[in-house]
């Protein structure tokens, strides 16, 4: 296997992929570095496999998941036939303060998580943008909502995003795919809201990278339901449905699954070399690129940085400012209201869309909030209840189970997600005591949830509460869930973009200050969290990034 | 503002936000209504009876056709619902909550000793039926606030409900298709595709 490439990318998830296939496309011999495992969909995926097929019907093998997966578990997508797509928490351990939880949940192989995500996909604006800058809170962006709007384009251009425009400045619409269609129940509270808050507050269908129609290629959904079991007509964007085989398709890119990068080597201020344990048989082998990009997730990429150390960089390598594995940021879940939805007995929801409804973020838009900053977003949906409802519901008999096959009452539910402000003690660092099965130091995580963040909580509540009742949904409670960083799997920053060297890791285009070779293309560059999911804005930066990186390498400038 | 909180569990919070009232919450909800820890992996081969007795099968079958009898559709004990139950005693549940599982089975002998002088296989119908319903009363209505009870009755009659509507039959009564083909939003539940 030769060593030497145009361009290594390290990792292969949702920005690892747009990596591959940007810098293949643009004529880079691009090597591909996957810590884990290939996967092979029709051997892999496991999403038409019925419930009664399962060993535990569903329930999960209980007992190896608390043995091997005991942080997994948590995710409600690392289920009975899901968890195969989850790390080993006994291989791969991180720590945390004990005071200070964090679940970090996650996958190791080709795809990433590109392969179990929510696929719901929302664009930032320059309320985000300048978001910092107007509140003195963090460092500024880089870059503006202009700079990336290209790339957005360009993006779901290519993966395939459903959903409805809205026309919203502070929530830009993509370039979209037919909506999905909304239950009978999540429309009449959309009409209510209308009524009660006229285009202060909107309900809509979820935005997501599913296909309603076919797409450059792959073929719309049929709504079998578990996406995060895989899907072999690649109905949603992952790496292994679109990006991957784009890079494929040019003959130029080289995938090497089962490759543990644990280290850069520098020569004064490039990237000399890529070191590989391989995962499989403890092989030490090295790469060389022209151009390096660390796509490994948020926090992967930090920890190989942090464990390259070196004369020039003792904190880590790219890490002058002393601001890697700093500012680490997660968005708060878990604050909302449901209720009883009336009407609509002889009308049915269709179990599994696989997505949900949208609220956009209204709180600091025109207005300024006493109690917080920023703002925060709803997910969430109204449907009918199935057969599960009788596993903890009074009832007997022949008519019981006769009830049981028809669907209960509507049930409509507003489940808050939050913006999350950088603050420096929120962190990662090496642990000197734990080393993952590879013998790599493991990460000692330090997040804790802020004073702003808590201050939106209950407003999350009541608002979600407020706007159901308005809507005529009967008795509404709110809730309050205790959910720890991590849970929400939007884990970003550590090695955050900004304009100065001496407060940020990278530039505006991705690229660390300190070695113009190494580019960082993860949630690890994201300056401030703001409310919406995130994916979408790394895969926008990452083929930003590549654009940048290609021409600078034309230019002979690297 | 005064509002009435509702209790979440960390079962329903844990599944994606538009999944609430499904089945898929339901199976989710039962995963981690026993959660604690503990270890140990188990080796037994499936397919084989793992724990509950004969005796404490027939208490399983008699109690979950109560809950689920033959009418136009089958039993449970028809879908095989004991096995599922004997399967999840036996290599889902930790030590204690299996102990406690079985005292419960057998606090029904002990009930229905009380009542008729028989134990719960040998007592008449109409008794068993009535120490059932006494057990399932304790249980909330749909729809309502209150929060579900633990143990024993609450177990099983999750493990019985789950166990019938996870098999292929089951799931046919609920019109469930593995691969619809598109998404209806708001139909006649005939017309669900």
């Amino acid at each position: 296997m030769r060593n030497e490439y145009d361009a290594i990318v390290i990792g292969s998830g949702i920005t690892g992929g747009w990596a591959a296939k940007e810098l293949t496309e643009a004529g880079l011999e691009t090597l591909v570095l996957e810590a884990g495992p290939d996967i092979i969909p029709s051997r892999d995926y496991t999403e038409h496999v019925p419930v009664w097929d399962m060993r535990f019907r569903g329930l999960g093998d209980r007992k190896r998941l608390a043995e091997r997966q005991a942080v997994q578990r948590e995710c409600y997508a690392c289920d009975e036939l899901g968890s195969a797509f989850f790390v080993d928490d006994v291989d791969n351990p991180y720590t945390t303060p004990e005071d200070a939880p964090f679940l970090f949940l996650r996958g190791r192989q080709v795809g990433g998580r590109s392969i179990m995500w929510a696929r719901q996909v929302y664009r930032l604006s320059d309320l985000d943008f300048e978001a910092n800058a107007r509140d003195g809170v963090g460092i500024d962006w880089p870059i503006r909502y202009a700079d990336v709007e290209p790339w957005y384009d360009h993006v779901e251009r290519f993966i395939g995003v459903s959903g409805e425009a809205l026309g919203l400045p502070h929530l830009p619409d993509s370039r979209f795919l037919p909506p999905m269609q909304m239950t009978c129940a999540e429309d009449h509270v959309r009409r209510g809201i209308a009524r009660a808050y006229g285009n202060e507050r909107v309900l809509t269908i979820g935005r997501c990278a599913v296909l309603t129609q076919d797409h450059n290629g792959r073929q719309a959904c049929h709504f079998c339901g578990p996406c995060e079991r895989g899907c072999r007509t690649g109905s949603y964007f992952s790496s292994l449905s679109s990006t991957l085989p784009a890079a494929r398709a040019t003959g130029r890119m080289t995938l090497r699954p089962n490759s543990v990068v644990h280290r850069l080597d520098h020569r004064n201020d490039r990237v000399s070399s890529v070191h590989v344990i391989d995962r499989e048989t403890g092989e030490d082998m090295e790469f060389t690129g022209r151009v390096v990009f660390l796509a490994a997730s948020t926090l992967e990429s930090t920890r190989i940085l942090l464990n390259s150390t070196s004369a020039d960089f003792p904190d880590g390598l790219a890490n002058s400012s002393g601001a890697l594995g700093h500012y680490l940021m997660d968005h708060t879940m878990g604050h909302g209201a449901a209720g009883d939805v009336p009407g609509y007995e002889d009308r049915a929801n269709q179990v599994r869309r696989i997505n949900g409804i949208y609220l956009p973020r209204f709180r600091n838009v025109h207005d300024a909030h006493p109690d917080f900053l920023r703002g925060f977003a709803y997910q969430g949906g109204g449907s009918r209840s199935g057969w599960g409802r009788g596993t903890s519901t009074r009832g007997m008999g022949a008519d019981f189970k006769a009830s049981l096959a028809d669907p209960g009452p509507w049930r409509m539910s507003l489940y808050g997600f939050g913006e999350c402000l950088p603050d420096r003690e929120n962190r990662i660092e090496l642990d000197p005591d734990v080393v993952d099965a590879w013998g790599i130091p493991a990460m000692k995580i330090t997040c804790r949830w802020g004073d702003n963040e808590r201050a939106m909580f209950g407003d999350m509540a009541d608002s979600a509460a407020e706007m159901l009742e308005a809507a005529g949904v009967r008795n509404v409670e709110v809730f309050h869930e205790d959910n720890p960083p991590g849970k929400t799997i939007h884990e970003m920053g550590t090695a955050r973009m900004g304009r100065d060297a001496n407060t940020s890791v990278l530039n505006g285009f991705n690229q660390a200050h300190d070695l113009p070779n190494l580019f960082v293309v993860d949630g690890s560059c994201m300056v401030s969290s703001a409310n919406q999911n995130p994916s979408l804005t790394y895969m926008a930066l990452t083929a930003r990034a590549c654009a940048y990186a290609v021409d600078q390498l034309n230019r002979l400038e690297l | 503002m005064n509002r009435k909180a509702a209790l979440r569990t960390l079962a329903t919070a844990a599944a994606l936000p538009w999944m609430a009232p499904d089945e898929l919450a339901a199976l989710f909800d039962a995963r981690r209504s026993l959660a604690r820890p503990e270890v140990g992996l188990s080796s037994r081969a499936p397919g084989v009876r793992v724990a509950l007795t004969d005796h404490e099968l027939e208490i399983v079958g008699l109690v979950a056709d109560l809950i689920l009898p033959r009418s136009d559709t089958p039993s449970a004990t028809d879908l095989g619902v004991p096995a599922f139950v004997d399967l999840i005693v036996g290599e889902w549940m930790d030590d204690e909550d299996a102990s406690e599982f079985r005292a419960g089975l057998a606090s029904l002998d002990d009930t229905a000793r009380a009542r008729s002088g028989a134990p719960f296989a040998a007592a008449p119908e109409e008794n068993r039926l009535a120490i059932v319903r006494t057990l399932d009363e304790g249980l909330p209505e749909v729809g309502s606030d209150a929060p579900v009870p633990d143990g024993f009755y609450p177990t099983l009659k999750r493990l019985v409900v789950t166990g019938y509507f996870t098999t292929a039959q089951g799931a046919s009564q609920t019109g469930y298709r593995i691969t619809p083909g598109m998404y209806a939003g708001c139909v006649a539940p005939g017309d669900r595709p």
